[in-house]
């Protein structure tokens, strides 16, 4: 044992070593993340920060509980009159503490170590076949979670106990400061206008055609510096004038777009577009027709279209309508799009703009292969403009993270008619989005962050390059 | 991590090897797995948006948070072992407040608060929030200037900025290499803020929701109107808060002799008639004299069930008496200057000094303490105790904290050893001599102390009312 008692005591000095620094940075980590402890008695649930952002994670960590100890932690939140909930199963440590960072979830509506998992899992209860989306209306109040923990495995719908503990965390759209502007005249929707004085770097945010205004993104956005205009543009086709022409939501939105940077808030030399599904095809439009526009970021919107310059001419057959097909979780749409003879992309590359294309693999209304042809169609010379994420298992619906994800959403027979992309027989049924649950939210967290610096590189710092 | 698995498996291997030893190193390389991940988790858990391309940058988590809560600062992309200067700065009420440390990257390039020691700067050691308590005031000459926002409604907005080098004592000329920026809440989005305009001053803080609320009435000391910090913090925890003007306001005295005990009893009393207040869970917490008038509360209203003093004076010099106006007391020869500022713990010294029984009706009593106060002699406090009768002993707490000083005050509150009131506000401490008038008042405390005392007396004073008012009848 001569020769090796040097080496042992070596490498068992060493371990031990590693062991008290990585126990001091347990320890710090566990002051932290507890704001308040009751002393000794009784078990604590502390989530921390009680307030913050919602593209943000959250700690939960319970103590007090007796050493492995299974408990059931929900979490729901009421929006829009739904209510929506989650629940994990966790098992104590032997110190009988639980920590949503490294504690595994072995039940509930989610599995597995998942730090986020209680809030991109939430469905909703109500609604019959849980496809209702979880949409914030009113991004300028905080969303209020309600986090609780009960013995054992509390099961749904089962009639239990009290909760042995509860925390409630506020989660922000908008920080403190973002100033919100409604819009009322010709156009709709929201300008978000970051804290202080300005000029900002402007952004226009759209989001698909199912929908008459989403906020939550453009909050978000404002909230990282960028004045936003949050446009709607599902009310085009009444405006007067409006009404035939193929191109009514591509000039009205350059309309918008151009007022927009007129404003003095706005820099008008730092500019961007952000779009989600048809939202992503107008960004790609936008860029290709105005130059100031430095950067544009597409997702899993429609790129490639039958003939070039779609919005300019009346696309009889398209989509075809006899390709979409009804599946027992919904319909699916992409079929629909489908191009046989000409494949023409969208040449948002026209003006030199960085373009960024956030992919969901398992999208079911816009064809994940729709983007390669875009890439493959971009002449040599701007190929290094486009950056496309591709995320197997993320569904259409890629928003800011921890969003809950849901396979299919019920947009209802009037949505389903003015979108002009079902056929009626299809009006009262779900559309899919696709998507697995925990991939979704993976993919929407990576992919905020791929957005984030995209835009911080090419439309923010744009000029000091 | 480079401690290879490979490596001990083949000692393990080694037949040479003892059972229990090898128990040991399988032990330690489980606990350093599992400490391993929390690592891990802990890296995921505080890095937002993480620039993977070049160059140093700075993420803090949570970006907007309460002000009782901590942040991650963490820095990455610098060179490994780099020195750098994060500075952090404020303005609030036009003055600029500003706090530097100095920091060495790790082998990989990174620097994270909670882990890295400062090793210059306003602050040294390892100390995760010491860039929020050391800020100091640029502006004021002698760096006495108090950092208290007037209007809690609004976030404070905090500058953090890295610099390359070791630049704690020079002016910053370039541009920084990375920066950020941090909001930090008194108010919780949805705590309600009514202002009162009445024979009442100040303003009251009711939690979002329904109600009826646990309430509480929060007083700061006599040398300011009104401070709203804590009690838009309490509501924020879910008291219905009142914070409660007595002194240097429209219609109120100026004096601190003139402080109307009076007046305080019936604001409280129509305070906990309002809907939104829960008669049987009522509270009463106060800095300095606050802390002396909320004692005196809980002495003739039993409907207190708890009381919280910091630093406040538990004595008047005539049994029985709240307010007193005896020649002998507040003695202004008592009163001494030093080079810091005036020191007035001796002004209370009595002959016959009588404890104000906030414990007759039973109400529980916490008690915080710097010891190194300048105002208030900690001495009262141990007389408090031990005056106190035996079948109350058990509702006092003291909590002692040596190197704090006067000013405890929420957590990373920054520190001042002494204030500055002026001459006008000075006046109305009727004790301090004219020949003190334009000088500091000393408060005391040593900034790092201070700051840890300022954190945990926090803790002890949330979980003391969420015992002993929000809980209590359960």
């Amino acid at each position: 044992m001569q020769g090796n008692d040097i080496k042992l005591s070596y490498t068992v000095m060493r371990s031990l070593r590693r062991l008290e620094v990585l126990g001091n940075h347990v320890n710090i980590k566990s002051r932290t993340c507890s704001s308040v402890t009751p002393p000794g008695h009784g078990s604590s649930i502390t989530v921390t920060p009680s307030v913050g952002m919602v593209d943000e994670p959250v700690n939960i960590h319970i103590r007090g509980l007796d050493a492995k100890q299974t408990v059931t932690v929900v979490a729901d939140v009421v929006e829009n009159g739904m209510r929506f909930e989650s629940r994990c199963v966790y098992q104590a440590d032997r110190n009988g503490e639980i920590d949503n960072f490294s504690s595994i979830s072995v039940d509930g509506s989610f599995k597995g170590i998942e730090p986020m998992g209680l809030f991109w899992s939430l469905r909703c209860l109500s609604a019959p076949k849980q496809s209702a989306r979880l949409v914030k209306k009113d991004v300028s109040t905080p969303m209020n979670f309600s986090i609780k923990v009960y013995p054992d495995v509390h099961e749904e719908h089962v009639p239990c106990c009290q909760p042995i503990m509860e925390a409630k965390v506020q989660r922000l759209y908008k920080k403190p400061g973002v100033r919100r502007i409604q819009l009322t005249g010709k156009f709709r929707g929201a300008i978000f206008i970051p804290e202080g004085n300005g000029p900002f770097p402007g952004l226009i945010d759209m989001f698909g055609g199912l929908v008459s205004i989403v906020e939550t993104r453009a909050a978000l956005l404002a909230s990282h510096g960028y004045a936003t205009l949050a446009l709607s543009y599902m009310h085009v086709r009444t405006i007067p004038g409006f009404e035939d022409r193929p191109d009514a939501e591509v000039i009205y939105m350059q309309e918008a777009y151009e007022w927009f940077m007129e404003q003095d808030y706005v820099d008008k030399h730092r500019l961007g577009a952000v779009g989600l599904c048809f939202g992503g095809l107008l960004s790609l439009t936008l860029a290709y027709i105005l130059p100031q526009v430095r950067a544009v970021v597409n997702i899993n919107g429609l790129s490639v279209t039958p003939v070039d310059d779609w919005f300019m001419h009346e696309q009889p057959g398209w989509p075809k309508l006899e390709n979409v097909y009804l599946t027992h979780e919904g319909i699916v749409v992409k079929d629909g799009f489908a191009l046989d003879d000409r494949i023409s992309p969208v040449r948002a590359w026209k003006h030199g703009a960085k373009i960024l294309v956030i992919v969901g693999e398992d999208d079911k209304q816009v064809d994940p292969n729709s983007h390669t042809d875009f890439y493959e169609l971009c002449p040599n010379e701007f190929k290094h403009l486009i950056e496309i994420h591709r995320y197997p298992g993320a569904g259409h619906l890629i928003e800011p993270p921890y969003s809950p994800h849901v396979r299919a959403t019920t947009p209802g027979r009037k949505r389903m008619r003015t979108s002009a992309v079902v056929p009626e027989k299809f009006y009262d049924e779900d559309i899919m989005a696709g998507g697995w649950p925990d991939k979704h939210a993976h993919a929407q967290e990576d992919s905020w962050k791929k957005i984030l610096n995209f835009l911080e590189k090419n439309v923010k710092n744009v000029n000091r390059r | 991590m480079s401690l290879s698995d490979d490596d001990v498996l083949v000692l393990i291997r080694n037949k040479e090897m003892t059972a229990r030893v090898s128990y040991t190193i399988q032990k330690s390389l489980r606990r350093l797995n599992v400490l391993r991940n929390h690592m891990t988790v802990l890296t995921r858990v505080c890095t937002s948006l993480a620039n993977q391309s070049h160059g140093p940058c700075i993420t803090v988590t949570p970006s907007v948070g309460m002000v009782d809560e901590k942040v991650n600062i963490d820095v990455r992309g610098l060179d490994a072992k780099q020195i750098v200067t994060v500075v952090a700065d404020v303005e609030e009420n036009g003055m600029q407040f500003e706090s530097r440390c100095v920091y060495q990257a790790d082998g990989n390039g990174e620097i994270n608060n909670f882990s890295n020691e400062s090793i210059d700067g306003s602050f040294k050691g390892i100390e995760p929030m010491g860039l929020f308590w050391s800020l100091t005031c640029l502006s004021s000459p002698k760096k006495s200037a108090r950092l208290v926002k007037k209007n809690v409604c609004t976030p404070m907005n905090f500058n953090i900025k890295v610099y390359p080098d070791n630049q704690n004592k020079v002016t910053l000329t370039q541009e920084p290499l990375t920066e950020t920026r941090v909001q930090r809440l008194y108010q919780k989005p949805g705590v309600r803020r009514i202002q009162l305009t009445g024979r009442f001053k100040g303003a009251i803080f009711i939690p979002e929701g329904e109600g009826p609320f646990p309430g509480l009435i929060d007083m700061f000391g006599g040398l300011v109107s009104l401070i709203e910090t804590r009690a838009a913090l309490l509501a924020s925890h879910g008291y219905a808060t009142l914070a409660l003007s007595y002194l240097h306001g429209e219609g109120l005295p100026d004096m601190l002799y003139d402080a109307d005990f009076n007046y305080i009893k019936e604001a409280y009393e129509w305070f906990i008639e309002q809907d939104y207040i829960d008669k049987n869970r009522l509270g009463a917490v106060g800095l300095c004299f606050g802390g002396f008038m909320s004692l005196a509360l809980a002495s003739v209203l039993p409907q207190i069930r708890a009381v919280v003093n910091i630093n406040g004076i538990t004595i008047t010099p005539e049994e029985n008496t709240i307010m007193c106006n005896s020649a002998d007391w507040l003695d202004k020869e008592k009163v001494f200057n030093t080079e810091e500022g005036v020191v007035i713990t001796d002004v209370y010294d009595c002959d016959n000094p009588w404890p104000v029984p906030a414990w007759q009706h039973g109400a529980k009593i916490l008690v915080i303490v710097g010891e190194d106060d300048k105002q208030v002699h900690p001495k009262w406090h141990t007389f408090y105790y031990e005056s106190c009768p035996s079948q109350f002993k058990a509702n006092i707490k003291v909590h002692r904290y040596p190197g704090a000083g006067h000013m405890i005050e929420p957590p990373y509150a920054p520190h001042t050893r002494a204030v500055t009131p002026g001459r006008k506000r000075m006046r109305t401490i009727n004790f301090v001599p004219e020949k003190f008038h334009d000088e500091d008042m000393m408060a005391g405390g040593w900034p790092d102390t201070h700051a840890h005392a300022q954190e945990d007396a926090w803790m002890k004073v949330l979980n003391f009312l969420e015992e002993n008012v929000r809980s209590v009848s359960q």
